[in-house]
Formats: C-alpha cells, structure tokens, sequence
C-alpha cells in the first residue's frame, strides 16, 4: 500500500475550535472598500488591538467576501475579542467604515446563509 | 436593549439603533450623565443623588501606581455610589478616541472598574456614547465588550438595560 504525502491530520480533540464569524460594512455614503482592502485592513485592525500574541490566539482566516460583508474563521475562545477589536476599526484607507458582525456560527454552511441572506453574492 | 449617546438622537440615529438591535437611544435630556473627572470631581458627582450614570470615570486619571491602577473607583466612591442610586457607565467611544498604550491602559482600567463595581454591587452600563451616528455600535457587540472588561453573561445584559431606579423617580 502507497504511503500518503506528509502528515497524518491530527486527532479531532486536538484541533482548534472554530467559530465562522459573517461580518458585514457600513461606508456612510462614501464609496466601499475593495475586497482585498477590507481583509488587509480588518488584518491590520485586528493586529493593532490584539497583539500579535492576541491575533495567533484568535486564529483568524478570511473564508470568502467583497468589499460589504465577508465571513471569518476564528477561535471560539477569540469571539469576543474579535467582535470588539472590529468595533474598533474606523477607516479603511481613509474612508469612514463601520464593521458589525451579522451572525456567528460554528459551520460554514450555516454561516453563509446568513451571509447570503444578507444580501452578498 | 438600551444605547447611550453623547449627541442630539435624531430619526436618522434612532433609524440606525434600530437596525443595529436597539430599542432605544437615549442621550443627554433623558438620562444625567456626567463624565469621569480627577479624584475630588468623581467624588462629588457620586454623593450627588440628581445624576443618573457616571460615564468613563477612569479618563482623566493620573498615572497609575504600582500596587493598583488608577481608574477613578475605590471602595468608598462605589459604596456611595450605591447609596445614591447612580451607574457606573463604560463608553465604547474612549476606546476609539484612542491608540497604542492609552487605549490598553484605558482598557485595563475599566477591568479594574468593573470588579469594584461587582464586589459593592453598583449597577453598570454599557453603550457606544458616540457623539455622532459613525460612532454607533452593534448591541450583540457591545455585549462582547461587556464581556471583554470582565463583565459575566448576566452582568452584561443587565448592562445594556439601563433604566432609571424606582426609588430615584419616587425622590424626584
């Protein structure tokens, strides 16, 4: 029998708890960031608030987004800091933004009905 | 659940709680804020029975010390606050006004607040007190920073739903 390539994936107690977080963007009238510039500044928010102790704890991944509304992945133990450190950011070059969280849920599939359900592609 | 704000409520930011998960926003007229001072101000607006929510005492505070911070709280402010029926508030907006250090200083404060709060039993607020609609905050997120500055489940939806005591309005 052939040996499968690099590591056996690790035993399920092992692996971190996930949360997949729907977030959504408020632009005031201005116009809306693009989808890279929404990730790269909610990275650097979130860098900026947790630390970058805080930001490898929390475990963020960007599943999918535009420049409205995205999903996240992030440690279940990491919700309430990554919901807060959101709320901080203001501006995402230079254009007033507000970031909410529309939903939290612990499968991606449920996560993007409600994505999809608020309005995203 | 309830926010407080430092501007004027408009139909637009009234509009915009709404949409946000509030079910009211409430400001100046409504409800007597006054905000954190130095250690005599603080002092003088606990022991006055007329003011509802003391916003963000631990702002204007010197430096802080070895043994403790300094968060404009201690034993005996909380014991009068308690006696004359006033709030403690914890305003999202000073974090936004802030960076770096003085936003993690301010953040430990307000920690610092809320375990005095909870050992003498003074009642907590949590809201955005923006002072314009950009400023505005989700209600569930701010039940997260609730949760963020110590505060446990009960705690902090008892902290979004300010309203004023009985016993205050039998007073007036």
């Amino acid at each position: 029998m052939q040996k499968r390539p690099g590591l056996k994936v690790i035993q399920p107690t092992l692996k971190e708890k996930k949360r997949y977080l729907v977030y959504s963007t408020s632009s005031f009238g201005s116009s809306a960031p693009s989808a890279g510039a929404l990730q790269k500044g909610i990275e650097q928010g979130m860098l900026e608030f947790l630390g970058d102790n805080g930001y490898s704890k929390a475990g963020i991944m960007f599943i999918k987004g535009t420049g409205k509304k995205g999903i996240m992945r992030i440690d279940r133990s990491a919700v309430d800091d990554v919901r807060t450190g959101l709320m901080t950011i203001t501006s995402i070059q230079r254009q007033p933004v507000t970031i909410t969280c529309v939903g939290l849920s612990g499968t991606i599939a449920n996560a993007t009905k409600t994505y999809t359900s608020h309005g995203g592609e | 659940m309830i926010d407080i704000v430092q501007c004027v409520v408009t139909e637009k930011i009234k509009g915009h709680g709404k949409a946000l998960g509030f079910s009211k926003v409430i400001s100046k007229p409504d409800v007597l804020i006054k905000e954190g001072g130095t250690d005599a101000q603080n002092r003088a607006f606990v022991s006055d029975p007329s003011i509802d929510i003391l916003m963000n005492p631990e702002l204007k505070q010197t430096k802080d010390t070895v043994h403790q911070r300094r968060s404009g709280l201690n034993h005996v402010l909380a014991k009068l606050a308690k006696r004359h029926h006033l709030a403690i508030g914890f305003g999202f907006a000073s974090l936004l006004h802030t960076k770096d250090v003085a936003r993690a200083q301010i953040l430990g404060r307000m920690r610092q607040n809320v375990r005095i709060c909870r050992q003498f039993k003074v009642p907590m607020v949590v809201c955005s007190y923006a002072s314009n609609i950009k400023e505005l905050r989700g209600a569930k997120d701010l039940l997260s920073f609730a949760r963020l500055i110590g505060m446990n489940g009960s705690e902090a939806k008892q902290a979004l739903h300010w309203k004023r005591p009985l016993k205050k309005i039998r007073i007036a």
